[in-house]
């Protein structure tokens, strides 16, 4: 008896929940499909013309997968976007309220493509992502296109997918600075050259611009490349045992970002060599790191402002809600700093 | 049979004196290699270096020789350190800062080891849960921006006592200090005691919970202090400091010759441990060995040391 009783309850708990199921993914895509209205928006990505409008009530949702909140460069970039887009202007301007749906992937790229595939199912208009991995993200994208959700990929490129890019050019970055130092430099110049992480993107384009710089100068030579892996405290003892191997010899060291900088100016200062060797690097928060540049102590530095970057990808955004044409790649402007220029950029 | 025992005999003298023979060749083979090498600035460079991982190393021994492990000492340094930063800013006082970092990491310290005590989780467990929770905390405390203008603060990192830098001072002082509580206090025994047979501590009158939670407290406090050499260090407070350092103090403690089951290991063991990872990270920079190469040999390393204390405690049970 008890166990016919389990079984008619069982039963009817699995019907039930199979109903709810089915009935909450008709209340989804019904969601979804209610968009009528007021705005329209075009299908940019996917090159889809099909017009899809939303109600009165409805809020636009805005996917944008992150590349680590602990960078603070990447941190800076998602938190201007998110404020620019959920800010009564942007509501005004695009006719409806906008909320961004916001995930870390903390550098990870199987943790990025997870969280993709949740902000699909939380039924997002669109999505930005600054890319962990040019080879990984094309799943993600694939997926979104699948979906058609249309895709802009920020400071990143996929290998895969149908998407728009909105950022910097990262080899560009790698070859103003091996510009400048290639135009900069005395004959016969020795320089050190310090990447990011090994293997990510930013690391292998970065230095591919800079050597690409450096091609038109074959006097000068490169000591040693090694990683400071983006982080201050590596840059440090990499460079601490530059500085016992080359010691005098060094003439240039080259940074891949603006904490290695930081790393770099700390140990010449100590070691009295400040004066001596010659530092490119990157001016990125336009706070901190700029100080460095405002004394002197770095002669020259990429300006990549990521909050202009967070700035560009809502303008992008809000283009896209308007309906209008948007090109496959949108550059945000790129500055080669040194002591004399930096003030027409930097308050 | 006999082979066995010679063979076991070999690693346990390995786990005995290994360490210090293979810093020892490493030293020599580095100094013939490369002229720099054996300087006496890139020395006190690489021991400067090494020094949180020092530090935080002598915590985590504690730990690892009750039988337990902490995964929470990057973040529980980031979070401490960051915070003493940030008095440092506030208040002006290097004192106080120090005192900040040191006390909030043995907060968390102590947190760590009253939950796996009286919950009986899993330090493994809980360690991680708590690397998580002190990470995401100072990353959005510092909203991940790095802390500036901390004027006397990078002394604990940079400065100099005569020529001597002020983070190996604390390092020496640090190890003392563990020497002292292993060796010499009834606390250091019990250490030993519950890393080697819990059940049995327990039954000859030793407060395991007790013993456990003061390791995790000191470990705590250890990590507090490291932090604050980093960001001394670093001359900022860095959110995202301390990245891999429970891996590197952990590495540096094990193949030093402490078991991962508890019980077994020394503080002079922990020193050449420590001393022989940057060393080996310092000769392969020296010579331009890619960061590829650098990964794979650090991985072989500790992969090595693991097998080879397998191998001794398996040794032992026979």
């Amino acid at each position: 008896m008890k166990k016919k009783l389990l079984t008619v309850l069982l039963t009817g708990t699995m019907i039930t929940a199979l109903l709810t199921g089915c009935s909450g993914g008709q209340n989804n895509s019904s969601q979804q499909d209610v968009k009528s209205g007021e705005a329209s928006r075009e299908d940019t990505a996917g090159g889809d013309n099909e017009e899809k409008t939303v109600d009165g009530d409805f809020v636009y949702k805005v996917g944008y997968s992150n590349l680590a909140d602990s960078d603070e460069n990447c941190y800076l970039a998602a938190e201007t976007f998110k404020n620019i887009v959920e800010s009564d202007e942007f509501k005004e301007a695009v006719g409806h309220e906008v909320s961004v749906e916001w995930a870390d992937s903390d550098g990870d790229i199987t943790k990025q493509t997870t969280n993709v595939e949740t902000l699909i199912s939380k039924g997002i208009d669109v999505l930005f992502m600054p890319g962990v991995d040019t080879a990984g993200n094309a799943s993600a994208v694939e997926a979104c296109n699948r979906a058609g959700i249309p895709v802009f990929m920020i400071a990143s490129e996929s290998e895969g997918g149908d998407y728009k890019f909105v950022g910097f050019n990262e080899k560009d970055c790698g070859k103003v600075q091996g510009d400048y130092v290639a135009e900069n430099a005395e004959k016969g110049d020795k320089i050190c050259y310090m990447t990011g992480t090994p293997g990510r993107e930013a690391q292998v384009l970065r230095e591919e611009g800079f050597l690409e710089g450096l091609e038109s100068r074959d006097d000068l030579e490169l000591l040693s490349t090694q990683s400071g892996d983006f982080k201050a405290e590596d840059a440090m003892q990499v460079t601490e045992d530059w500085v016992q191997a080359y010691g005098a010899d060094i003439d240039w060291i080259v940074t891949q970002d603006n904490q290695m900088g930081q790393g770099v100016v700390e140990v010449l200062k100590a070691a009295n060599m400040l004066d001596k060797v010659r530092i490119s690097s990157w001016v990125v928060s336009g706070t901190w790191d700029a100080e460095y540049l405002k004394k002197g102590e770095i002669e020259q530095a990429i300006y990549v402002s990521f909050k202009t970057l967070g700035e560009t990808a809502a303008d992008v955004c809000q283009r896209f809600y308007k309906g209008e044409e948007i090109e496959e790649k949108t550059y945000m402007e790129l500055q080669s700093l040194t002591e004399d220029n930096y003030a027409d950029y930097l308050k | 049979m006999n082979m066995s025992k010679k063979k076991t005999g070999i690693a346990e003298i390995y786990s005995k004196f290994g360490i210090f023979i293979i810093l020892l060749a490493t030293i020599i083979i580095s100094a013939v290699i490369s002229p720099a090498f054996l300087s006496a600035t890139n020395i006190i460079n690489v021991i400067r270096q090494n020094v949180t991982i020092g530090i935080v190393a002598c915590g985590v021994q504690l730990v690892l020789l009750c039988g337990e492990v902490d995964l929470s000492l990057g973040s529980v340094a980031a979070f401490a350190g960051c915070f003493a930063a940030m008095t440092q800013v506030a208040t002006g006082s290097t004192l106080l800062a120090l005192l900040t970092g040191v006390v909030i990491g043995g907060i968390i310290g102590f947190l760590n080891g009253l939950v796996i005590t009286q919950c009986a989780i899993p330090s493994f467990i809980m360690t991680l849960a708590s690397q998580q929770a002190a990470r995401g905390a100072i990353l959005a405390i510092t909203k991940a921006k790095p802390i500036s203008n901390l004027g006397n603060f990078s002394k604990f990192g940079q400065g100099y006592l005569g020529p001597i830098p002020i983070p190996i001072l604390i390092w020496i002082v640090i190890l003392i200090l563990t020497g002292f509580i292993l060796n010499k206090m009834r606390f250091g025994r019990y250490v030993y005691a519950v890393g080697g047979n819990k059940a049995a501590a327990q039954a000859s009158g030793i407060k395991v919970k007790k013993i456990v939670t003061r390791c995790f407290t000191y470990t705590g406090l250890l990590s507090g202090l490291g932090g604050v050499v980093l960001m001394g260090r670093v001359n900022s407070g860095q959110p995202t400091g301390g990245e891999q350092l429970e891996f590197d103090a952990i590495t540096a403690v094990i193949i030093g010759g402490t078991s991962m089951s508890g019980g077994v290991g020394n503080i002079y063991g922990t020193i050449a441990g420590a001393l022989f990872v940057g060393f080996l990270i310092n000769i392969m920079t020296l010579l331009n060995v890619s960061a590829y190469y650098q990964q794979i040999v650090k991985g072989v390393i500790i992969a090595l040391a693991v097998i080879i204390d397998v191998k001794v405690r398996n040794g032992s049970k026979k």
